[in-house]
């Protein structure tokens, strides 16, 4: 009788302490949340020919560090990507395509308040945001190429007749 | 191709910008005035063929014809490419400023090339001449897209995988430039050979 009243006294108090120690190995159940979408920032990368920037790189920096990344992941295959901010101020978010195109992409998170989205550096062949209104500030593409031929014209021009005066 | 503002390190932006001035000075010394309508046109032409953008699969690439460039101007490809890249980055923001000479490089570096390596065939048989400007063509967009990567790479990305992305995003357009480049050279021979210098 005594040794049974040890061994159950040693078998809960083997229990006892693996409930206290670390648990390297034990598996945590698993669930899930649907969230608000509201309270979530979705961006969208695109070239300038409007063609979504699928599965690019995405880094999102919060206002608090400027280096490492608050979350990491890709755009899906329309080029978007979508995050929730847990503080206000401006956050960056760049994506990457992997082959020499970068944008940037800015943020405004008020208190309570999901602000205003803006691109910031867009780069490459891939300029316009779509959904944004900043091609309000760029020329419009046919009359941009027209200059670009003009001025090429030009360029030439004036460097044959450099060339033509020095002969 | 471009590669955009605030990807590449500064050492790597640094020296692609002196060897872009370097190589632009030495192609404008080599541009004699009989050939600067020429140039100015092919800079035109190489201005607005990046805005022709192709959808392939997930990724969207533009036509470049730095080969056909290089092999009608061999070095003044050079200055006629910086031209064409710098209006792309003020006008469109493709590539960007300080990107200007490492992009320059990229592109102009395969047309010089190539310019040596597939003119002397230009004088060939018909067969043998098509091919050539068909593998100018390719292999101008594929070397540019190997500096693109070595670039790339300079400033920490992988080069495998890297250059596999970018030489798998251009095998079409390789073989677009190749037909393009290839039909260009056709239509020159026949209408004005003078153009290929083939002399």
């Amino acid at each position: 009788m005594k040794s049974m009243i040890w061994s159950v006294f040693l078998i809960f108090s083997l229990l006892f302490l693996l409930a206290l120690g670390p648990h390297p190995a034990a598996a945590h159940g698993t669930g899930h949340r649907i969230l608000n979408p509201e309270s979530a920032i979705a961006v969208e990368f695109v070239y300038s020919d409007n063609e979504p920037i699928r599965y690019a790189e995405v880094l999102v920096f919060s206002p608090e560090n400027d280096e490492i990344e608050y979350q990491n992941g890709r755009t899906d295959m329309n080029g978007r990507f979508v995050f929730y901010p847990n503080a206000p101020g401006q956050w960056r978010i760049q994506a990457n395509d992997g082959t020499g195109h970068l944008v940037k992409a800015v943020v405004d998170i008020e208190k309570g308040n999901h602000g205003d989205t803006r691109l910031d550096g867009i780069a490459d062949d891939h300029s316009e945001a779509h959904g944004h209104d900043h091609s309000h500030d760029r020329l419009p593409r046919l009359w941009a190429i027209i200059l670009g031929i003009s001025l090429i014209a030009n360029m030439f021009l004036a460097f044959y007749l450099s060339k033509a005066r020095k002969k | 191709m471009h590669i955009s503002e605030g990807i590449l390190s500064a050492p790597v932006l640094t020296g692609g910008a002196i060897f872009a001035v370097a190589a632009t000075a030495a192609g404008l010394r080599k541009l004699s005035p009989e050939k600067i309508p020429q140039a100015g046109l092919l800079s035109a032409a190489f201005f607005v063929a990046s805005l022709v953008h192709v959808p392939i699969g997930p990724v969207s690439v533009h036509m470049v014809l730095n080969g056909i460039v290089g092999l009608l101007l061999g070095w003044a490809a050079v200055p006629v490419i910086a031209v064409a890249l710098l209006l792309q980055a003020v006008l469109f923001q493709f590539g960007g400023i300080t990107s200007l000479g490492v992009n320059t490089i990229i592109m102009a570096a395969p047309a010089v090339l190539c310019h040596y390596i597939f003119k002397p065939f230009l004088s060939k048989n018909h067969t043998i001449v098509m091919a050539a400007a068909f593998a100018c063509g390719a292999a101008a967009v594929f070397l540019s897209a190997l500096i693109a990567a070595a670039a790339l790479v300079l400033t920490g990305e992988a080069f495998r995988e890297v250059s596999a992305a970018l030489v798998g995003a251009h095998f079409f357009v390789m073989i677009i430039e190749g037909i393009i480049t290839m039909f260009c050279v056709a239509f020159l021979k026949k209408v004005q050979p003078s153009m290929l210098n083939l002399g």
